[in-house]
C-alpha cells in the first residue's frame, strides 16, 4: 500500500511540468560518497520544473535554452548542491551532483521518544517539554518536583510530604481505574519501573494475619524520584493516546520521555553544584482549638466522662495549661537536607563523556523520616565512523529511606489519644502529671517505622547509523535492574494488634529490559514535498521476584531490628515470582510534508503482549498540521492507546494458604480466572488546537481541547464461579469513562530591553470526567476511608458519597453511621475542574527572581482531619468541643458536613538567584560561571479549607490497585515548606 | 545499486526481518511459569497442594452451607431487631446473604467450586506425576472424599446446580448421583491404600489418611445422604460399614477452623466476639425468639468433654447448639483440641434404629447417645422411656450438632440458581 502511495506521489510529481518552445536536455547522476542517491529533488530554481533521481541515482531533465539557470540538487539528509549553466537549444549536457550529509532532516529535534526524527510543525498534538535551563534554574529536589505547575495538564502531587516519598502523576486526569494512571517512563530509551517502591503486602490483622499491617506506609520510593534533576537534559511529555500510540499498549496515562545529558561538548568541563535547605511543615491543624482555659478543661473533661470515673477533679487540676502549644505538631521538626553533585564533561565528536556524582541527605520535617541517596550518571559517547555514533549511559543510585506510620502525625496523634485514656487531647505529652498511665510519647511511636534500601542499575546503549544521508537505523538497547530491601519494624507493646512486637522483612527484584529497533528515511519528492518514513520494533520484558518474611515475639528490651531476638518461629510468609511481562511492539509514522506549511501524520503500532496472549492489538493515530499564517498554525489529532491488564490476570493462578482439614497443610486456592480474552484498556483522543505567535514573538499562546474516551476499563465483574474456578469476581473489560478539556498555555515576553528581561507565563487546565458505563449489576466501586470515596456509573471517577443523615424513627434523633450508612448521595468531585499556573522570571544584569503561583479549583475533599477532632470523644474541633453529645454525635455522623470545598492559591516557588558576571570570575583563573540562589517553595497559600498540615494533604490509595482514590485528608503531612540555599560553579 | 549501499540497505532490512520474525513468534511460549499457575499446580507437589486445598474448601463450603441452611429460619430473615444484630446477623439482613438471594455466585457456594476445581486439578496432577501406591491412593480417596461432600451438600441444599467447568445444570438427584459416585470411589481408594502396608512416603499433611476411619465415613455420609434426600431404606448397607461407638473421638472432622475463611461454625475468636454460635450470640438467639423460651437453649450445653447436666424446664428445647472444640479459654490462635465430626457415630447408630432401617432398639440407642452427651445413664434412660421425646427429636440434638437442622427439619425451601448464571 505504502509502495504504491510512493509511486502515485512520484509520478504525479514527475508530470509537473511544461514543454518549452526551445528546450535542452541535462542529465547527471547524484551521489554523496560515492554512493548513488535516489529520490533526490532536482529542480529548476524559480520554475516549477524539476525531477527526482532513479534508483541508481541518476536523472534526466528538460529545460529552457539560452539563458542561465539554476539547477538545484536537494535531499533531506544532505546540503543543498546547486550549479548554474546556460545550456543552447537541443543541447545534451552532464551535470553530476556530489552530496555532502547535511542534518537538514535527520538530526532534527526528537520530539517522540521513539528516535523518530520530527519537528514540531509537523506534529498535530500540543508541545510539553522542560529544557536542561528550566530544570537547572529549579532548585527542585526532584525531577517530579520540577514538573510541579510547568506544564498544562500535568497534575503532580505528593502525598505524605516526607522526603523521597515522590509524586504521583495525572496527565489530562485519571486514566484506569485497576491501574496507576502513573505514565509510562522512558529514559533514554529505556523502560523504567516508576512503580510505588514500597513492597507490604496490604493490610492485615493481628499477628495470625498473613499479610503485614502498613499503617498507611505505602508510599515508597520511585525511580523517577531518584533521578538526579540536575542530570536531565530534557523532559517531555506526550499527554495522550494522539502523541502516544506509538507506545501502543502501555500510553493510555501519557509518556514521560526523559533524555540525560551527554558529552562531547569540548574540553573539559568541571561543574559543582550544591543545594542545600530546611523543611518545615506548611501549616497547622485548621479549626483545632489550641487555647484552654482551666474552665473549659473541667468542661471538656465533664462532656467526656460526665461520671469522673476517667478525670477526676485531681486529675484534671494536675495539667499545667501553661504554656500552651499546638499538641498538632508534635510529630514535626525542622527538616534539613543537602544535594552535592559534581560533573564533568567534555570531549569531541570521537570521544565524549559525561560524568556526574551525586550526594543527597535529607532529614525529613517529620520525626523518624529521612532520604539518602547516593549515585552517580556516566554517558560515553562516540562516532568512530562516518554516519556511526555510539552512545552509553550508566545511571546507579542508592537510597535509603525510613518512613513512619502513615508517613505524618496522622497516625500518632490520633493513636496517642485512643490510648492515653488520661491524656487529654490538647495536652502536650509532657503536660501530662499521671504517670500511671502507659503513656507512649510521640518518638516511641516514631519507632514504628518502614526502613528501606533501594538500588538502581541502569544501562543503555544507543547506537545510530546513518546508512545513507536520508536513511538512517536506530538501536536502542537497555536495562533497568532494581532491589529493594525494606522492614517494618512494629515495637514490642507499641500497637495493641502487635503486643509482642514484630518485624517484617521483604524484598524485591525488578529486572526491565528494552530493546528497540528504529528505521527512518526521508524522501524530498520536490522542493514542496517530502516524506519521512518510520519503521520500528521494540520489545521489552519486565519481571518481578518478591519474597516476605515475619518475626515476631521481640524479646522485651531488645533491638527490634535484629531478627534474632524475635523468638517465634522465622519463617518465609510469602514469596512470588510474577510471570515476566513480554510486550512486542511494531510501530510505524509516515510524516507528509507539503510546502512547508501542511503537515500530514499517519501512524500506529502493532502490540503484542504476555499479559494478553492471545490477541495483537493496533493503535492507529493521525494529525494534521497547518500553518495557516507564519505565525499562527492550527492542528488536529487522534490516535488509541492503551493500558496492560497485570501480568497474571489474564491466566489461571493460584495462592498459598493454609490447608487441609486441620490447617496444617498448605494449599493452593484459585487466585484469578483464567481470562484468556482479557484486552488492554483502550484510550481514544482526540484534540484539537493552535499555536500562535504574536508581537514578533513576544507573546505565545498554545490552546488545546481533548477529548480521552475510555473502553474496555478492567474492572472486578461478577462471573459465574462454576465456571471460573470457584471464583465470584473476576477482572474484565467492562467500564467506560472519559475525560475532556481545555488546556492553555501563554508565555510573554512583557520587557526586554539589554539589561532586563521580564518572562510571564501561565497555564491551565480544565478537566471533565464521568464514568459512563460499569459491569451490571450496578454496583458502587469503594474506597478510602469509610469507603468516601467511590466510583459509580454517570458520575466523576473518585466523586464523594457521603451518608445522607436519616431518621431511624419519626422522634428518633437524625443520625447517620458513618462505615456503612443506608444511603449516599454524590456530594462532590475530587478531581479539580481547573487548575491554573502562573509564573515570572524577571533578569536585571546577573539577578533573576522567579516566581510560581498557582491554584486547583472546583473540587472537593472530605475532610477527616476536623471530623475527627469533632468526634464526641476527642473534642477538639474549636467550632464543636462544647456541644451537646447527641448534637455532636448527629454532626459529626453527617458525612455530607466533612465535604468541604478545598478551592486554594499557592505561592508555590520564589526564587532570587545572581549571576556573578564573567568580567568578575576573569579574574580568576579556572571559575567560569558562579550562580548563587535562594528558593522558598509552597511557601504561602490562601484558602477556606481548613484541614491537615497543608492544603494539598492527601491520603494515599491503599498501593496500586485503590490510586484512584483520592480526595481524602486524614493528618496527611502534606508538601512541606523548603527553603533552598543553591550554589553553582563551572570551572 | 552501488553494491555498499546495497549492503547497508541490506543490513538495516536483516534487522527489520529480525523484529518481524520476532513479532511472529508465540509469545505465549515465552511466558515464563514461575508463579503459581496452572503448569506448577499439576505437578508433583501442586498435586498435594490441591488436594489439600479441595479438602480445605469443600470442608469451608460445608460449613458456610450447613451454617446457612441450619440457623436461618424464616423469623431470622423476616424480623428486625436492630439491638440483637450480631456482626452476622447484620450481613444476613444487610447483605441478603441467604435465602432471598440463593448464593449460587455468593462465597457460600463459590467456595464449593473452588474445591471441586482443585479437586479436578488434582486428580490430572495426581495422574501426571508419579507416587508411591499407597500415596496415590490416599491422594485419590481424599479428593473424591472432597467432591463427595460437596455434591452431598449441593443434593440436599440446592434445587439446582450447575456442574463445575461444564455449565451443564443439574438436578438434586443428578448431585445425589454424583456424590454417592465420588463417595464410593473414596471408599475404593481407602481400601486400596489400607492393603498397601508400606508407609506413604509423600506429603499428606492435612489429608484424611486413615483408610479404616475413611471408609467408615464414607459410608456414614453415604447413609446420612440417602436419609436426608428420601431414600432411607437405601441406606442400609452403608449404615453397616459406618462408624460404630467405639469410632467416638476419631471420625473424620474439620480441626483449627480459624486457619479456614468464611463463616464457619466457630468464629468466637473473631472480631471481639468471645463466642458466638453458627454465627449467633446468646444474645442473638434469645432476642429472636423472644414467643419461646423453651427453645432458646443455653448455648454452651452441647460441650465436648465437659459433663454439664440438660436442664429438666428445658427437656423440649428444639435447639441444640455445638461449641468449638476449642475450649473457652484457648487464646486466639491457640492450639486445636480435636476435630469437630462431620458425621458421629451416633447419627449413624440413630439411623440404625430408625423405622426404615430397624436394625436397632429405637429406645436403647436414644439413650446410649444422650449418654454420649454426658447424661447420667438413668436419666438418658428416664428421657428416652418418655414418649415425647421421639427418636427423631433425638437425632434432630444430633444434626443440630452438626449444623445440619434443615436437612432433620425441612422446613426451609432450597435455594434456586441465580438468573444471571441460569444457562451459561
Amino acid at each position: 500500500m505504502k509502495k504504491k502511495m510512493y509511486l502515485w506521489i512520484v509520478l504525479l510529481s514527475s508530470s509537473i511540468g511544461t514543454t518549452w518552445a526551445q528546450t535542452a536536455t541535462i542529465s547527471g547522476k547524484i551521489t554523496s560518497q560515492g554512493e548513488a542517491l535516489p529520490g533526490v529533488s532536482v529542480q529548476v530554481v524559480g520554475t516549477v520544473d524539476g525531477t527526482v533521481t532513479s534508483l541508481d541515482g541518476n536523472y534526466k531533465l528538460s529545460v529552457g535554452a539560452g539563458k542561465a539557470i539554476v539547477i538545484k540538487a536537494s535531499s533531506i539528509g544532505y546540503k543543498d548542491a546547486q550549479s548554474t549553466i546556460t545550456l543552447n537549444a537541443g543541447e545534451n549536457r552532464t551535470l553530476n551532483f556530489v552530496l555532502e550529509e547535511g542534518s537538514k532532516f535527520l538530526e532534527e529535534v526528537i520530539v517522540t521518544g521513539l528516535s523518530i526524527n520530527a519537528k514540531q510543525k509537523e506534529l498535530g498534538t500540543s508541545r510539553a517539554n522542560l529544557g536542561s535551563e528550566t530544570i537547572n534554574s529549579l532548585p527542585a529536589p526532584s525531577v517530579e518536583s520540577a514538573l510541579v505547575g510547568r506544564l498544562a495538564g500535568v497534575e503532580a502531587f505528593s502525598t505524605d510530604g516526607a522526603p523521597g516519598g515522590g509524586f504521583r502523576f495525572r496527565i489530562r486526569g485519571g486514566n484506569s481505574i485497576s491501574g496507576a494512571s502513573e505514565p509510562l517512563v522512558i529514559i533514554d530509551g529505556i523502560f523504567m519501573d516508576n512503580a510505588n517502591r514500597n513492597t507490604t503486602s496490604g493490610a492485615g490483622g493481628g499477628n495470625n494475619a498473613t499479610g503485614a499491617a502498613t499503617f498507611g506506609m505505602q508510599n515508597g520510593t520511585r525511580g523517577l524520584g531518584a533521578l538526579n534533576p540536575e542530570d536531565i537534559e530534557s523532559i517531555e511529555i506526550l499527554k495522550g493516546a494522539a502523541a502516544a500510540s506509538l507506545y501502543g499498549s502501555r500510553a493510555a496515562s501519557g509518556v514521560v520521555v526523559v533524555k540525560t545529558k551527554s558529552g562531547g561538548q569540548g574540553k573539559l568541563k568541571i561543574d559543582y553544584s550544591l543545594d542545600i535547605g530546611t523543611t518545615e511543615v506548611a501549616r497547622g491543624v485548621g479549626k483545632y482549638k489550641m487555647n484552654w482555659t482551666s474552665t473549659e478543661v473541667a468542661q471538656w473533661a465533664n462532656l467526656i466522662n460526665p461520671t469522673k470515673s476517667i478525670y477526676t477533679d485531681a486529675n484534671i487540676a494536675q495539667y499545667d495549661l501553661n504554656p500552651r502549644t499546638d499538641y498538632t505538631l508534635e510529630g514535626f521538626r525542622k527538616g534539613t537536607f543537602s544535594r552535592n553533585t559534581l560533573r564533568l564533561q567534555g570531549g569531541t565528536r570521537k570521544f565524549g563523556y559525561y560524568f556526574s556524582g551525586n550526594v543527597q541527605n535529607s532529614l525529613g520535617q517529620i520525626k523518624g523520616t529521612d532520604f539518602n541517596t547516593k549515585g552517580g550518571l556516566l554517558s560515553l559517547s562516540s562516532e568512530p565512523l562516518r554516519g556511526l555514533s555510539v552512545k552509553v549511559n550508566l545511571n546507579y543510585q542508592d537510597a535509603d529511606r525510613s518512613q513512619v506510620a502513615s508517613g505524618s502525625p496522622g497516625f500518632f496523634v490520633p493513636n496517642r489519644w485512643a490510648n492515653d485514656a488520661l491524656a487529654m487531647p490538647f495536652m502536650r505529652y509532657t503536660d501530662v502529671k499521671n504517670t500511671v498511665q502507659n503513656i507512649k510519647t510521640l518518638d516511641e511511636y516514631a519507632t514504628l517505622q518502614r526502613d528501606n534500601n533501594s538500588t538502581r542499575l541502569t544501562v543503555s546503549g544507543n547506537i545510530n547509523y546513518k546508512i545513507t544521508g536520508n536513511l538512517s537505523v536506530d538501536i536502542n538497547a537497555g536495562i533497568d535492574k532494581s532491589k529493594i530491601k525494606g522492614q517494618t519494624i512494629y515495637p514490642s507493646g507499641l500497637i495493641a494488634i502487635f503486643p509482642t512486637g514484630r518485624l517484617d522483612q521483604d524484598y524485591e527484584e525488578l529486572t526491565s529490559k528494552t530493546l528497540t529497533l528504529g528505521l527512518n528515511h526521508a524522501w524530498q519528492i520536490s522542493q514542496k514535498l517530502y516524506v519521512k518514513s518510520a519503521l520500528g520494533t521494540q520489545y521489552d520484558d519486565n519481571e518481578r521476584f518478591y519474597d516476605y518474611t515475619r518475626f515476631q515475639t521481640l524479646t522485651p528490651g531488645a533491638n527490634s531490628r535484629d531478627t534474632s531476638n524475635y523468638t517465634a518461629p522465622q519463617r518465609p510468609q510469602f514469596f512470588q515470582v510474577l510471570p515476566i511481562v513480554r510486550t512486542l511492539g511494531i510501530y510505524f509514522n509516515e510524516t507528509i510534508g507539503i510546502g512547508e506549511k501542511l503537515f500530514l501524520n499517519v501512524g500506529g503500532r502493532f502490540d503484542r503482549s504476555t499479559s494478553f496472549v492471545e490477541k495483537t492489538f493496533f493503535y492507529p493515530r493521525a494529525s494534521v498540521s497547518y500553518q495557516a499564517l507564519p505565525n499562527f498554525r492550527v492542528r488536529a489529532a487522534y490516535g488509541t492507546s492503551g493500558t496492560q491488564p497485570a501480568a497474571y490476570l489474564s491466566t489461571l493462578t493460584y495462592r498459598l494458604v493454609a490447608g487441609g482439614y486441620n490447617g496444617s497443610g498448605s494449599s493452593y486456592v484459585p487466585n484469578n480466572p483464567p481470562n484468556p480474552g482479557l484486552s488492554p484498556e483502550t484510550q481514544t483522543e482526540t484534540e484539537f488546537g493552535f499555536d500562535a505567535s504574536l508581537l514578533k514573538g513576544r507573546l505565545n499562546v498554545e490552546m488545546t481541547y481533548y477529548n480521552k474516551n475510555f473502553d474496555n476499563l478492567l474492572l472486578n465483574a461478577p462471573i459465574n464461579p462454576a465456571l471460573n474456578f470457584g471464583l465470584i469476581t473476576g477482572i474484565r473489560n467492562v467500564g467506560s469513562m472519559y475525560n475532556r478539556g481545555l488546556e492553555l498555555s501563554i508565555n510573554a515576553v512583557v520587557v526586554q530591553t539589554p539589561e532586563i528581561t521580564w518572562n510571564v507565563g501561565f497555564t491551565g487546565a480544565t478537566l471533565q470526567n464521568k464514568m459512563t458505563k460499569m459491569p451490571q449489576p450496578p454496583t458502587p466501586i469503594p474506597g478510602g476511608i469509610d469507603n468516601i470515596v467511590q466510583i459509580r456509573e454517570g458520575y466523576p471517577l473518585s466523586g464523594i458519597w457521603a451518608g445522607v443523615p436519616f431518621n431511624a424513627a419519626p422522634d428518633a434523633p437524625v443520625v447517620a453511621t458513618s462505615a456503612s450508612p443506608n444511603v449516599r448521595v454524590f456530594v462532590g468531585n475530587t478531581q479539580p475542574k481547573f487548575e491554573g499556573n502562573i509564573n515570572s522570571s524577571f533578569q536585571y544584569k546577573g539577578f533573576t527572581v522567579s516566581t510560581l503561583v498557582g491554584g486547583k479549583f472546583g473540587f472537593y475533599k472530605y475532610n477527616q482531619t476536623a471530623r475527627d477532632m469533632a468526634n464526641p470523644a476527642k473534642r477538639q474541633h474549636v467550632d464543636f468541643w462544647d456541644m451537646p453529645t447527641a448534637q455532636l454525635t448527629a454532626i459529626y455522623n453527617d458525612q455530607t458536613r466533612w465535604v468541604q470545598n478545598a478551592d486554594f492559591i499557592k505561592l508555590r516557588q520564589l526564587t532570587i538567584a545572581y549571576t556573578v558576571p564573567k568580567s568578575a570570575l576573569a579574574q580568576t583563573k579556572f571559575i567560569k560561571r558562579l550562580d548563587v540562589g535562594f528558593t522558598g517553595a509552597n511557601l504561602a497559600q490562601w484558602t477556606k479549607y481548613q484541614g491537615a498540615y497543608d492544603v494539598e494533604s492527601e491520603t494515599s490509595g491503599s498501593g496500586l490497585s485503590a490510586a484512584w482514590a483520592r480526595g481524602i485528608d486524614s493528618w496527611d503531612g502534606g508538601i512541606p515548606r523548603t527553603y533552598t540555599f543553591s550554589l553553582n560553579i563551572g570551572f | 545499486m552501488n553494491p555498499t549501499y546495497k549492503s547497508r540497505f541490506g543490513l538495516a532490512l536483516g534487522s527489520l526481518t529480525l523484529a518481524a520474525s520476532l513479532f511472529s513468534c508465540d509469545l505465549a511460549v515465552l511466558q515464563d511459569p514461575k508463579a503459581f499457575t496452572q503448569d506448577k499446580a499439576q505437578d508433583a507437589n501442586g498435586a498435594y497442594q490441591s488436594a489439600t486445598g479441595a479438602v480445605k474448601n469443600v470442608l469451608d463450603a460445608h460449613q458456610k452451607m450447613a451454617w446457612a441452611a441450619g440457623m436461618i429460619g424464616n423469623e431470622e430473615i423476616e424480623s428486625v431487631l436492630d439491638n440483637a444484630i450480631t456482626q452476622y446477623g447484620l450481613r444476613i439482613e444487610r447483605e441478603n446473604t441467604v435465602a432471598k438471594d440463593n448464593s449460587q455466585n455468593r462465597s457460600i457456594v463459590s467456595t464449593g467450586y473452588q474445591g471441586l476445581a482443585l479437586a479436578d486439578n488434582a486428580r490430572q496432577a495426581v495422574n501426571k506425576n508419579t507416587f508411591s501406591a499407597k500415596g496415590k491412593a490416599l491422594l485419590l480417596a481424599n479428593i473424591n472424599l472432597a467432591e463427595g461432600i460437596i455434591y452431598a451438600d449441593m443434593a440436599k441444599f440446592y434445587a439446582q446446580v450447575i456442574e463445575f467447568g461444564t455449565g451443564v445444570v443439574l438436578s438434586p438427584e443428578q448431585t445425589k448421583a454424583k456424590a454417592i459416585a465420588a463417595l464410593t470411589e473414596a471408599i475404593n481408594q481407602y481400601k486400596a491404600a489400607a492393603a498397601i502396608a508400606d508407609a506413604a512416603p509423600e506429603r499428606l499433611t492435612g489429608l484424611y489418611i486413615d483408610p479404616v476411619i475413611g471408609q467408615k465415613f464414607c459410608n456414614s455420609y453415604i447413609a446420612m445422604l440417602h436419609f436426608d434426600t428420601g431414600t432411607k431404606a437405601q441406606a442400609a448397607p452403608f449404615l453397616d460399614q459406618g462408624y460404630v461407638a467405639a469410632d467416638a473421638g476419631r471420625e473424620i472432622g474439620i480441626v483449627n477452623i480459624n486457619s479456614l475463611s468464611g463463616i464457619g461454625l466457630y468464629p468466637e475468636w473473631r472480631n471481639g466476639v468471645e463466642f458466638q454460635l453458627n454465627g449467633y450470640s446468646q444474645k442473638f438467639i434469645d432476642a429472636r425468639i423472644t414467643a419461646d423460651t423453651l427453645r432458646r437453649a443455653p448455648v454452651r450445653w452441647f460441650v465436648r468433654g465437659k459433663n454439664i447436666d440438660l436442664p429438666t424446664n428445658r427437656l423440649v428445647t428444639n435447639y441444640f447448639f455445638p461449641q468449638s472444640p476449642l475450649t473457652a479459654t484457648t487464646p486466639a490462635g491457640g492450639a486445636t483440641l480435636a476435630a469437630f465430626p462431620l458425621i458421629t457415630w451416633q447419627e449413624v447408630a440413630l439411623m440404625q434404629a430408625d423405622p426404615a432401617i430397624n436394625k436397632a432398639n429405637a429406645n436403647d440407642t436414644e439413650a446410649a447417645v444422650m449418654v454420649s452427651w454426658r447424661i447420667p445413664a438413668a436419666r438418658a434412660t428416664a428421657i428416652a422411656a418418655d414418649p415425647a421425646v421421639t427418636l427423631e427429636r433425638v437425632a434432630r440434638y444430633e444434626y443440630m450438632g452438626r449444623g445440619r437442622r434443615w436437612s432433620a427439619v425441612g422446613t426451609y425451601p432450597k435455594w434456586e440458581i441465580a438468573n444471571e448464571f441460569n444457562f451459561k
